[in-house]
């Protein structure tokens, strides 16, 4: 079921979520890209079940994403909605953006939206948005 | 005096508009001047006034530091008369942009959904929802915020279903394109309209998207206007601003109200009346910077300058002279303005009674003035300085001579000599003869003016940033890994640089990369950051090397030394020498005794006029 790593793929942001991830903020952050003409591709990562300590976590998703994706850039959703951007080239622990969890219910634009977008302007080399909560 | 025999320990002093520079040297029995130590600080308070007190022991103290030498040791503290000159700015909109009865939207967006024009009547999606009958003709969908894209397509999907005609839409959010990619039919959506509240429902209106890289043509063109609504000449003549006003966007909505507009108004910044050479002239602000420095030409010297009352200029010229009052201790109305800087300029300003937070560039005249106070307080800093150190400290010589003096120990020059001192409120040259006599002027506008210039066109609002745009160079990052300078190289890191800096415009500062909060492209910020240098220091330059220069010609000036803080800017001194290239004058900048470069030409000046001093005066006593 995981798309095996030999079939070419078409150019897209990839962005790997653990099985649990809230289904709203996976919505945001696939709208987020889809805004700026940038296409995704998502799926559930099975590795992130059970992994080893730490595995799980939305850097590493996000980090194999970023690997994965013929674009260079991926996003990482842990079970608890935490949402990492990443890039290939960037060192494995220091993501490209963290949107660390909604700052406050019915915030504007919704939480994991601003995260989608900062992946695809990645991709299309714009001035990232910027994201209530990120560590700088 | 101490004994003859042992040489003195002085130290030289320079209270500038900004910064306090030292000079430690000392001076033997025959005026040889061996130099020991410089140091520079910030200026503490107004220069020429007590609070200099401060910055000027510290800069002594930080001089003898690194010469090695003890306060105990020290003999004399010569500072400078300082130039009772003072400068204050001002800066006023000319023109001001308003749009009536929400005429158009033009903010450009930076995700617009869908390519085309579409012209129809405004509805708001509430009447769309449901399954009842859709609206006859052709609809703009108007949608507020709260609208989810996906139900905002379901609604819209159905009632196309129910025969809808949608040929437009215009979304409060950020969701044109994800809109655009769930509906049935190919139409320009706008998106990000904050007040879409305020949207005129029931009225036609024209949305037009531009294809990627291409700008809008049918709303941004009187005629496409005038066939889009079938206006008559009177009603053509009226849009022609809203046509003007969306020149260049990539997506526009135009709404036809009755008595909708958008004008251009010219504001009344009101008149300003130079008097000087036995005449008063007047002028309207308005009528721009070139107008006003040639009127102040033909007042030469400057008397006074006032605003009219109950104007923009009056409060202008106020405010210039209530900070003058405040730094002089003298009633407003015994304070003269010796000389004022007009430059045009340019200030984006949010458009009043805009829906999406447009903005216009409209016209505005800065004004720099400048005042000259009867006598400084330097004695009073001259006698604090002294209790400080517990030595003996005097006024040892006028700011314009000592600066001159400074700058003669710059290899490769020679009398006649003009130097050219850019600080930061007022641009001062002086001439040296080959006879020694000398002379001095200052013009108002300089380095602060550059940075207003540049914070209010790039509309960065942070004095701060403007004043590192001002100060080095630019780059745009294009990856995680590498930037492109202004003139094109590209340097490559093996750090990832931060996103906050990805793909951004950014100032090249000693502490690394610091975004710039613009959308406008290097070329840009380098032409803002240019175009401010050049209409002040340059204009002063000219203007401040005529006055001093033998029959106001520049040919008769042979050696142009540039001192001050600008003069160590990375392009203002070549800008200057490209300016007086015509000229055949010898431009450069300063390097004082072939070490200190543009920096500490008046504290030099002032241990060399002293050393002078004292082998005239033991003369004839030996």
């Amino acid at each position: 079921m995981s798309p095996a790593a030999s079939a070419p793929e078409p150019p897209a942001v990839v962005v790997r979520h653990h099985p649990d991830a809230p289904a709203a903020v996976l919505r945001e952050v696939l709208a987020g890209v889809e805004e700026e003409g940038v296409p995704a591709a998502a799926w559930p990562d099975p590795t992130a079940v059970g992994g080893p300590p730490g595995d799980a976590g939305a850097v590493a998703l996000a980090h194999r994403a970023a690997r994965r994706s013929r674009l260079d850039v991926g996003v990482g959703i842990d079970a608890a909605g935490a949402v990492v951007v990443h890039h290939a080239k960037l060192p494995a622990d220091r993501p490209a953006l963290t949107e660390p969890g909604p700052v406050r219910a019915g915030a504007h634009p919704p939480y994991g939206r601003a995260a989608g977008a900062a992946a695809a302007r990645i991709v299309t080399g714009l001035p990232l948005p910027a994201v209530p909560g990120d560590r700088p | 005096m101490h004994g003859t025999d042992a040489s003195r320990l002085v130290v030289g002093v320079d209270i500038g508009n900004s910064t306090t520079e030292a000079c430690a040297a000392t001076v033997d029995a025959r005026g040889r001047v061996t130099h020991l130590g410089t140091a520079l600080t910030r200026t503490t308070g107004v220069k020429g006034t007590p609070d200099n007190t401060d910055g000027a022991v510290t800069a002594v103290r930080r001089a003898l530091e690194r010469a090695r030498r003890s306060v105990a040791e020290l003999d004399e503290v010569l500072l400078n008369e300082a130039t009772p000159v003072i400068s204050g700015l001002a800066m006023e909109t000319i023109t001001e942009t308003i749009i009536t009865e929400s005429t158009m939207i033009g903010h450009n967006p930076s995700t617009p959904g869908g390519e085309g024009l579409g012209v129809g009547v405004t509805v708001a999606i509430e009447d769309l929802a449901g399954t009842g009958p859709v609206p006859d003709g052709p609809v703009i969908a108007v949608v507020g915020r709260g609208w989810d894209f996906d139900r905002v397509a379901a609604v819209l999907g159905g009632a196309l279903g129910r025969g809808l005609d949608l040929v437009a839409a215009v979304l409060a959010q950020d969701d044109a394109v994800l809109v655009a990619n769930r509906i049935p039919v190919a139409v320009p959506i706008v998106d990000e309209v904050g007040a879409v509240e305020r949207v005129p429902l029931g009225m036609t209106a024209a949305v037009e998207v531009a294809a990627p890289g291409r700008t809008i043509r049918t709303l941004a063109d009187s005629y496409g206007l005038a066939t889009v609504f079938g206006l008559d000449p009177e009603q053509t003549r009226q849009v022609a601003p809203v046509a003007r006003a969306l020149t260049g966007n990539r997506s526009a909505v135009v709404v036809r109200t009755p008595a909708g507009d958008v004008s251009d108004r010219r504001v009344p910044v009101g008149e300003l009346a130079l008097t000087g050479a036995g005449k008063t002239l007047r002028i309207d602000v308005d009528a721009g910077a070139d107008a006003i420095m040639d009127l102040l030409a033909r007042v030469q010297p400057l008397d006074d300058a006032t605003g009219q009352p109950g104007t923009h200029v009056g409060g202008m010229l106020a405010q210039v002279r209530d900070t003058m009052t405040d730094v002089t201790g003298r009633p407003a109305a015994e304070i003269r303005i010796r000389d004022v800087l007009a430059v045009d300029t340019f200030v984006p300003r949010e458009v009043r009674g805009g829906l999406a937070g447009e903005v216009a560039l409209e016209n505005a005249v800065a004004l720099a003035a400048m005042v000259r106070t009867s006598r400084s307080r330097m004695q009073v800093v001259a006698d604090r300085v002294a209790a400080a150190l517990g030595c003996h400290a005097r006024i040892g010589g006028v700011e314009g001579e000592m600066a001159v003096r400074g700058a003669l120990t710059t290899p490769g020059t020679d009398t006649p000599i003009a130097v050219l001192d850019m600080g930061g409120g007022s641009t001062d040259a002086a001439l040296l003869t080959r006879d020694g006599t000398s002379t001095a002027v200052h013009v108002a506008g300089a380095g602060e003016l550059v940075t207003k210039l540049i914070d209010s066109e790039l509309a960065l609002d942070d004095r701060e940033t403007a004043e590192q745009v001002k100060w080095y160079p630019l780059a745009k990052v294009e990856s995680f890994f590498h930037l492109r300078h202004e003139d094109g190289s590209v340097q490559f890191y093996t750090e990832p640089l931060p996103s906050h800096v990805f793909a951004r415009v950014v100032v090249m500062t000693p502490d690394g990369p610091v975004p710039v909060p613009t959308r406008h492209s290097v070329d840009h910020v380098v032409r803002v950051r240019r175009e401010a240098k050049r209409r002040v220091f340059v204009v002063n330059a000219l203007r401040a090397l005529r006055q001093v220069a033998p029959g106001g010609s520049l040919r008769m000036l042979d050696f142009v030394v540039l001192l001050g803080g600008s003069a160590l800017d990375f392009e203002i001194p070549r800008m200057i020498a490209d300016a007086l290239a015509g000229q055949g004058v010898v431009c450069g900048t300063g390097n004082v005794h072939g070490t200190e470069g543009p920096r500490n030409a008046v504290a030099s000046g002032l241990v060399d006029a002293h050393a002078h001093a004292m082998v005239a005066d033991a003369e004839p006593v030996a």
